[in-house]
C-alpha cells in the first residue's frame, strides 16, 4: 500500500481546520495524521465532514469507542451526535499528540465510516484508545475539518490518500 | 476576548486562508461546546450511579460472609 498525500495544512492558534478538496475519485481509503498542540489540555478533536465548503453538522455521526487506561478497559457507544467526538484523538499542552486515523469511502455516495487509534502519554500517564466511527448519510465528501471542543490547536494535518501497489 | 480564527485549506490549489470566525460558526461552537457538556454531565451521573451501585452490592455481599477475594470474582470492574 502506497501513501500519497492529498493535503497537508499547517497553523497555528486556531479554532478549526477546514480542509476542502483531499478527498476525491482518486483514492477509497484515506489517513489522517496530526501533530498538534492543544491551548487546552486533554482536550478532544472532533472532526466533521465537509463538502461544498460546508461542515455537515446534521446529527448523523456515531462511534465506538475502547478506552484502555491501566487495568481498566470502558467502552462508549454514542449516535445522533454532531461530528465524530474524539474523531483525531485529543489534543495535549505538553507534547505533540499522534493519532492515525482511517476514513473510507467518503467521496463516494455511500456511508463513510472511519477508525482512529491514539494514545496519551503525557503528565505520567499512558493509555490507549480506539474509536470506530460511521455517519448515517450516504453524501459524497470532499474534505473534513478538525475541532477542538474547546480552545484553540497549533500544528499539521496531512492526508494521504491510500493507493494500492503493483 | 478576541474573535476565534478558522484555517481554510483548499487541497487542490494548495491555498490557505485564515479568517475570523463568522456569527454562524461561533453559534455553532457554542452550541457545540453546550452539548459537550451536557454529554458529560450525563456520563458522569451515569458513572456515579454505577459506582454506588456496585459499592452497595459489595456491602450487601459482605454482609452474607463473602470474602474480599470471592467478592473480586464476583464483581466486575
Amino acid at each position: 500500500m502506497t501513501w500519497v498525500k492529498t493535503a497537508e495544512v499547517t497553523f497555528s492558534g486556531s479554532s478549526a481546520v477546514n480542509i476542502d478538496g483531499c478527498f476525491s475519485s482518486a483514492f477509497s481509503h484515506y489517513v489522517v495524521t496530526r501533530n498538534l498542540l492543544g491551548s487546552v489540555n486533554n482536550e478532544n478533536l472532533n472532526v466533521r465532514l465537509r463538502v461544498s465548503s460546508t461542515d455537515d453538522s446534521g446529527a448523523n455521526y456515531r462511534r465506538q469507542e475502547i478506552d484502555a487506561a491501566s487495568t481498566t478497559i470502558a467502552g462508549v457507544r454514542a449516535t445522533g451526535e454532531s461530528s465524530w467526538r474524539c474523531g483525531l484523538g485529543r489534543c495535549l499542552t505538553s507534547q505533540l499528540g499522534y493519532s492515525q486515523t482511517r476514513i473510507s469511502n467518503p467521496f463516494e455516495a455511500v456511508r463513510t465510516t472511519a477508525w482512529t487509534d491514539w494514545s496519551y502519554n503525557a503528565d505520567s500517564t499512558i493509555g490507549l484508545n480506539r474509536i470506530v466511527m460511521a455517519h448515517d448519510l450516504t453524501t459524497s465528501y470532499t474534505g473534513f475539518s478538525a475541532i477542538p471542543a474547546s480552545g484553540t490547536i497549533t500544528g499539521t494535518i496531512t492526508v494521504y490518500g491510500l493507493k494500492e501497489s503493483a | 476576548m478576541s474573535t476565534p480564527t478558522v484555517v481554510i485549506h483548499d487541497a487542490l490549489t494548495g491555498e490557505t486562508v485564515v479568517r475570523d470566525m463568522t456569527p454562524e460558526e461561533i453559534a455553532q461552537r457554542e452550541a457545540d461546546q453546550a452539548a459537550a457538556a451536557a454529554a458529560k454531565q450525563a456520563a458522569d451521573a451515569e458513572a456515579a450511579a454505577k459506582a454506588a451501585a456496585r459499592e452497595a452490592a459489595i456491602t450487601r455481599f459482605k454482609a452474607l460472609g463473602f470474602t474480599d477475594d470471592e467478592i473480586s470474582a464476583l464483581v466486575l470492574p
